[in-house]
C-alpha cells in the first residue's frame, strides 16, 4: 500500500484518518460521530441517543388498556357483590339444586381474581388463558341458570347472565372488537339453547327476555366500542411520541453533520483552491495528465460533499469514508453512491462490512465506485475498482460471522460486496 | 435524414450543452441537438417543440426547488423527457418516474448512459441507468410495485457495479437477461402510479417487442 502511494502520487502527510475510521466502538444505533482527520472537532465523539423505536406506542396502549380493564373489572365485581350475591342467597331453597349456583358464583369470583392478577402483572395475559377464562365465564353462566325455570331466565332471578358478560369484556378488552363479539355471541347462543331446551315460555315473557338481553349486551358492547376508540387514541399518542423522538434525533444529527461539513469544506481549501488558482493563472496545464487526475479527484470529493445530506451522521458511511480518503490520497478517483435510509448497524457488523471495501479501495489503481444500499432486508457495502485480483483472495479468507461476502473479477476489475442480511428474502 | 433523432436540451450550463452535443456526435446512430436553452421555454417553442426527446435538468438557475411542475407539464404534453440532474437522492428519482419521465440519469453517469437513454427514449423503450436502479431497489413506499427476488437482485447489483458483465457473471445470467430483468422492473413502474402517455407508450412498446405479454399486466 505504501509502495503504491509513493509510486503514483506524492505522499501526503498522514493524518488521523485511518485510525479514527476504525475507532468507533459503540454498538448503539446512531452511536458516535467522530470526525476523522479533523483537528477542530478532534476526536471528541458526539453521543447521540438512540430512540427506543416503537416502544412508546406500545407502552401508551398498554397503560390505557390496563386502565380500562380495571374499570370494567370494578364494574363486574360491584355487580357480583351488590346484585348477584343477594340474589344467590335469595335463590337458596327456591329452585332445587342450589349448589350449581354456588359453584358458578365461586367460578366467576375466581375469574375476577385472575383478571385482577393479570392487570397487576407486568406482562399482558396470554391470549389462550384469556380465552379459557372466557369459556369459564360462559360455562359458569350456564351452570348457574341450570335450576332456574325457563320463564325466569334472563330476569333478576337469573343473576348470572349480565355478570358473565362484564368479565368476558374485561378479559378481551385488549383484543379486537370482532373477538369480543364472537364471545358475546357464544354466551347468547348458550342462553338461547337453554331456553329452547327448557321449553319456550309465553310470548310476552320471550319478548321481555329479548329486551333484557338487548339492554345488557348493548351496554357491554358500548363499553367495548369505547375500548376500540381507546386503541386508536393510543396509537395516535404513540405516533406523536415517536415523531417527537425522531425530530430530536434529526436535530442532533443535523448539528453533527453541519460541524463535519464545515470541517470538510475547510479541507477543500488545501486541495481544491490551489488547483483552481493554478489553472486560473496558467501555472498548471489542463492538458497535463497529472493535472487532469487531480481535477478528477477534487471533483469526486466535491461531489460527495454536495450529495451528502444527513448521511454523514451514520457511522457506517463515516467509516467507509475513511477508506475512501485513503484511496483519494493515493490518487484514485472514487465515486460514492448511497441509497436507502440510515438504519442502525451494530459495530462488529459495521467492521465486517467496511473492512473488505477499505481493502479494495486501498489497492485501487485509478478509479473505484463505492456503494451503500440499505433496505429493510439487508445492508450492502460494495466496491468495484481496478484493483489486483489477489486482493479478492485476501478478502475472502478474512474471518466473518455476521455477513456474507461475494467477490467477482472480470477484465481487470475487482468487485467485492459485503451483505448483512437482517431478513430472509 | 428521416431516421435522425432530434433532442431538445434544457440545461443552464453551457459546458453541459457542448458536452452533450459532442457525445451525440459520437453516437452509433444519428442524434442531433435541435434546440437548447436554459429554461423549459426551449422545449415549447420551435424548433425545440418538435424534438423527439427532451433532456431536462431538474435544477435550473434561479430556482431553489426541483422543477417537478415543468416536468409534469412536458410529460402531460406527450413529450419523452429524460431527467438529467445533479441530484442523486432516490426520492427525486422516484418522483420523476411517477410524474412520467422516461428515465432518470444523474450527471455522474457519463456519455454511454445518456446516449443509450436517448436512443431508448426516442423509441419508447425502457432504459434503467444504475442510479435509478439504486433508487428503485431502496424504494420502501407502500405503493411500490411487487418485484421478484431475481429482479431485486439484478437492480441492486446493477446499481453497485454499473456493469452488465459483472452482474451477469455474479448472478449466472447472460448480459441480455440482465437487461431484460431491468426492463421488466421499469415496466412494472410504468404500470403504476399516475397515468401518463409516456408510461402507456413504454408498456405498449414492450408488448409489441414481446418483452411482456398482456397477461402480465
Amino acid at each position: 500500500m505504501t509502495d503504491h502511494a509513493t509510486a503514483t502520487h506524492p505522499a501526503t502527510p498522514a493524518s488521523g484518518t485511518v485510525a479514527s475510521g476504525t475507532e468507533a466502538s459503540d454498538t448503539s444505533a446512531l452511536g458516535t460521530v467522530a470526525t476523522p482527520g479533523d483537528p477542530t472537532s478532534g476526536h471528541a465523539p458526539v453521543p447521540l441517543r438512540s430512540p427506543p423505536l416503537g416502544q412508546p406506542a406500545e407502552q401508551v396502549r398498554d397503560r390505557l388498556v390496563r386502565g380500562a380493564q380495571t374499570a370494567v373489572l370494578l364494574v363486574g365485581v360491584a355487580v357480583q357483590l351488590t346484585s348477584c350475591l343477594p340474589q344467590l342467597i335469595a335463590n337458596h331453597d327456591r329452585f332445587g339444586p342450589w349448589w350449581t349456583e354456588l359453584v358458578a358464583f365461586v367460578m366467576l369470583a375466581c375469574v375476577a381474581v385472575a383478571i385482577a392478577a393479570g392487570v397487576v402483572h407486568p406482562r399482558p395475559m396470554p391470549r389462550a388463558l384469556a380465552f379459557a377464562l372466557c369459556g369459564v365465564c360462559v360455562a359458569a353462566a350456564a351452570l348457574a341458570s341450570m335450576p332456574i325455570p325457563a320463564e325466569l331466565l334472563l330476569v333478576a332471578d337469573d343473576w348470572s347472565f349480565g355478570i358473565a358478560g362484564w368479565y368476558i369484556l374485561a378479559l378481551l378488552l385488549p383484543m379486537r372488537m370482532r373477538t369480543i363479539a364472537v364471545f358475546f355471541a357464544c354466551h347468547a347462543l348458550v342462553t338461547v339453547a337453554e331456553v329452547l331446551f327448557k321449553g319456550v315460555p309465553e310470548r310476552h315473557i320471550t319478548v321481555q327476555m329479548g329486551m333484557v338481553s338487548v339492554s345488557v349486551f348493548g351496554l357491554e358492547i358500548a363499553v367495548a366500542l369505547l375500548a376500540v376508540v381507546l386503541h386508536h387514541t393510543a396509537s395516535d399518542a404513540g405516533e406523536a411520541a415517536r415523531r417527537e423522538e425522531r425530530t430530536r434525533t434529526a436535530e442532533e444529527i443535523a448539528e453533527a453533520t453541519h460541524r463535519d461539513h464545515q470541517a470538510r469544506y475547510a479541507r477543500l481549501l488545501d486541495t481544491t483552491v490551489p488547483l483552481l488558482t493554478g489553472l486560473a493563472y496558467g501555472a498548471l496545464d489542463p492538458g497535463d495528465e497529472r493535472v487532469r487526475r487531480r481535477a478528477a479527484i477534487e471533483t469526486a470529493r466535491m461531489r460527495q460533499l454536495f450529495a451528502e445530506t444527513d448521511d454523514v451522521s451514520d457511522p457506517l458511511l463515516h467509516e467507509l469514508r475513511a477508506g475512501i480518503d485513503v484511496a483519494e490520497r493515493q490518487g484514485v478517483s472514487v465515486q460514492l453512491a448511497v441509497r436507502g435510509e440510515v438504519r442502525p448497524v451494530p459495530q462488529p457488523v459495521r467492521q465486517e462490512l467496511v473492512a473488505p471495501a477499505a481493502a479494495v479501495l486501498a489497492s485501487a489503481r485509478s478509479t473505484a465506485r463505492a456503494t451503500v444500499v440499505r433496505t429493510p432486508a439487508a445492508v450492502r457495502v460494495s466496491v468495484v475498482a481496478d484493483a489486483p485480483a489477489e486482493i479478492a483472495a485476501a478478502v475472502d479468507t478474512e474471518r466473518r460471522s455476521r455477513t456474507e461476502i461475494t467477490t467477482t473479477t472480470t477484465n481487470g476489475k475487482l468487485w467485492v460486496e459485503a451483505v448483512w442480511r437482517t431478513k430472509s428474502p | 435524414m428521416a431516421d435522425e433523432i432530434t433532442v431538445t436540451v434544457v440545461d443552464d450550463h453551457p459546458a453541459m450543452l457542448v458536452g452533450i452535443e459532442q457525445w451525440y456526435a459520437a453516437a452509433p446512430e444519428p442524434l442531433r441537438v435541435a434546440a437548447s436553452g436554459a429554461t423549459s421555454k426551449t422545449a415549447w417553442l420551435p424548433p425545440g417543440d418538435a424534438a423527439d426527446v427532451v433532456v431536462f435538468d431538474l435544477q435550473l438557475a434561479g430556482q431553489t426547488t426541483p422543477a417537478f411542475g415543468e416536468l409534469r407539464r412536458l410529460v402531460d404534453a406527450g413529450r419523452n423527457v429524460i431527467v438529467y440532474t445533479m441530484r442523486d437522492d432516490e426520492q427525486t428519482a422516484l418522483t420523476c418516474l411517477d410524474l412520467g419521465a422516461v428515465t432518470f440519469l444523474t450527471k455522474t453517469e457519463g456519455a454511454d448512459h445518456l446516449v443509450s437513454a436517448t436512443l431508448a427514449a426516442a423509441r419508447d423503450r425502457p432504459y434503467t441507468p444504475p442510479a435509478l436502479a439504486g433508487a428503485l431497489s431502496a424504494n420502501t413506499s407502500s405503493d411500490r410495485p411487487k418485484l421478484s427476488i431475481r429482479e431485486e437482485e439484478v437492480l441492486v447489483e446493477w446499481f453497485q457495479s454499473e456493469s452488465r458483465d459483472l452482474v451477469a457473471q455474479r448472478l449466472n445470467l447472460s448480459p441480455k437477461t440482465v437487461t431484460t430483468y431491468l426492463d421488466r422492473v421499469r415496466l412494472k413502474y410504468a404500470n403504476a402510479g399516475r397515468p401518463a402517455r409516456s408510461k402507456a407508450a413504454l408498456v405498449a412498446r414492450a408488448i409489441q417487442d414481446g418483452l411482456i405479454s398482456v397477461d402480465d399486466l
